[in-house]
């Protein structure tokens, strides 16, 4: 009898853990960025007017640059600039209505800026080269609809190496980037972020991801 | 059965009907007294006595087809007539027919005969005795064929055939109208509070479910052409802003098939889904649409409905 309990149990943990598995397969790595612009006419509108509030907000020579698009609520997205060998920027941009849906021709944004340290920064970077370099050229793999798709962009010699993601959950690799990415984005904004814990997710997701 | 509306005459029309009948009968008593109970209207005088006779007998008559109008109706509704329906009818009229036609014909036959015998009122009295037997006898006859023909019900129409409903599912796919379905999937994505959607096929419509194990799809990005239409990315929940496909698909000669297991494969006309805040199809659902080359449609909570995707619609 004891024995046919543990049994049971032992199964219980091997389906828990597969499950947990199998919860983020296809998060673990981004997907190329394709532009669909010259298929799809919505998407060429609204990728065009969403290049150009950026391209008015953020400046050209970032280092690393995230996007979000969410269905529903407003984009948002942050960079982060080299001022000199010693002193990095964070900038993000806020929408104040969803782009897609409102297609507004001015839409309302905000714009906050904010030093970041050296070291956050060379760690932020090399995070986003570790996701950055294992995209596959291959296929793109997309998920389900609607929801939100993130966008990572690190510039490199060779210009900018974009990859994307859609809606991942939160344990998964890609959900633990965006999760870092969001708390960015509110240290951006101003908010009061504990710094150190944030160096200590990225250490650990870089670390798991080498 | 004891309803004073059955006998209702809105069009007034029977009332006329039982003057003229009640003048006819009447005249024709009160004339034939007036010549001497003769009945043979060509063997009359014809004189100023007999057109007297003729008047009064067709006014007395009259009078008496208004009484019967009004009375027939009203003794077939009592309680003992009425409690024997379509028979208790027929003989109410007949009584009243009868006292009606009694009642005048005595009438007109005293008065014919009081023209007869310039006056003689044991003759008239005689003639009038005899005028009610006939009119009773008329009477009765008219009120029988009256009470026949206000007892009449239309046969009723036998109840429609009732066909066996058709089966409301076939398996997973329901069988309902576009209407039922779209209601269907609205209400489950309000009661779970998530996006809920389904496949129009060509055996019916499939319902998504909200949570399960899902498949994403792979394309090449260079060509965007599909790769494999059923990438496993494990267990999955729908979400207010989100839906997961949990159903296999196989494309096969250039269209797409539903494959819920292997014995319920169905073309798929298109796949439907909703959007809790009404917002037109997103970039992902566009991209969806164009990939898997299906047209598209999302149902707002508010009642908005766009349709996307499909032939001629990509530039």
């Amino acid at each position: 009898m004891e024995i046919k309990k543990s049994h049971r149990m032992i199964n219980g943990i091997l389906i828990l853990l597969l499950m947990g598995s199998l919860n983020s397969m296809g998060q673990n790595s981004l997907t190329p960025c394709v532009d669909f612009s010259n298929e799809i006419n919505q998407i060429k509108k609204y990728n065009e007017h969403l290049e150009k509030v950026l391209m008015n907000n953020l400046k050209e020579d970032y280092i690393i640059r995230f996007i979000a698009k969410p269905t529903y609520k407003p984009e948002y997205a942050f960079q982060i600039r080299k001022i000199d060998n010693s002193n990095f920027e964070i900038e993000a941009v806020f929408f104040q209505e969803n782009l897609w849906n409102v297609q507004s021709i001015n839409p309302s944004v905000y714009v906050r800026k904010r030093n970041i340290n050296k070291e956050l920064v060379l760690k932020i970077d090399a995070l986003f080269k570790v996701f950055t370099n294992s995209i596959s050229n291959k296929d793109a793999l997309v998920i389900g609809e609607d929801g939100t798709s993130f966008i990572f962009k690190r510039k490199t010699k060779d210009g900018a190496r974009c990859g994307e993601t859609w809606s991942p959950n939160e344990t998964s690799p890609l959900g633990k980037l965006v999760c870092i990415c969001n708390v960015l984005t509110e240290y951006a904004k101003g908010e009061y972020v504990e710094l150190e814990k944030v160096h200590e997710n990225i250490n650990k997701l870089y670390d798991s991801m080498k | 059965m004891n309803n004073p509306l059955k006998y209702t005459d809105p069009d007034g029309e029977s009332i006329v009907a039982a003057i003229i009948v009640g003048v006819i009968v009447g005249a024709y008593i009160g004339g034939a007294a007036a010549e001497g109970w003769e009945y043979n209207p060509g063997k009359w005088a014809w004189d100023g006595k007999t057109w007297t006779g003729i008047g009064l007998g067709a006014v007395i008559g009259g009078s008496a087809g208004v009484g019967f109008y009004y009375a027939a109706p009203a003794l077939a509704n009592t309680g003992f007539f009425a409690h024997f329906g379509a028979s208790g009818t027929v003989a109410a009229y007949t009584v009243t027919g009868g006292v009606a036609g009694g009642l005048a014909g005595y009438g007109a036959g005293f008065s014919g005969g009081m023209l007869y015998s310039d006056g003689n009122w044991g003759y008239s009295h005689q003639s009038g005795i005899h005028g009610a037997k006939v009119g009773a006898t008329v009477g009765s006859v008219i009120g029988a064929i009256s009470g026949n023909i206000a007892a009449y019900e239309p046969p009723k129409a036998p109840p429609p055939v009732k066909n066996p409903e058709k089966p409301r599912w076939d398996g997973p796919y329901f069988q309902g109208t576009e209407q039922e379905a779209k209601e269907m999937l609205l209400s489950s994505s309000k009661m779970f509070n998530v996006e809920t959607s389904y496949w129009s096929t060509s055996k019916g419509y499939y319902f998504e479910p909200i949570q399960g194990n899902a498949y994403g799809y792979s394309y090449d990005p260079i060509s965007k052409t599909m790769i494999d239409y059923n990438v496993s990315i494990g267990y999955q929940s729908n979400t207010i802003s989100s839906t997961y496909r949990y159903t296999y698909v196989e494309n096969l000669g250039g269209n797409l098939y539903l494959s819920p297991n292997i014995f319920q494969r169905s073309l798929v006309y298109n796949k439907a889904h909703t959007h809790p805040k009404s917002s037109p199809p997103s970039a992902s659902d566009l991209t969806f649409s164009y990939l898997f080359g299906i047209p598209g449609i999302v149902f707002g909570w508010n009642g908005a409905v766009y349709n996307y995707g499909g032939h001629g619609y990509w530039r």
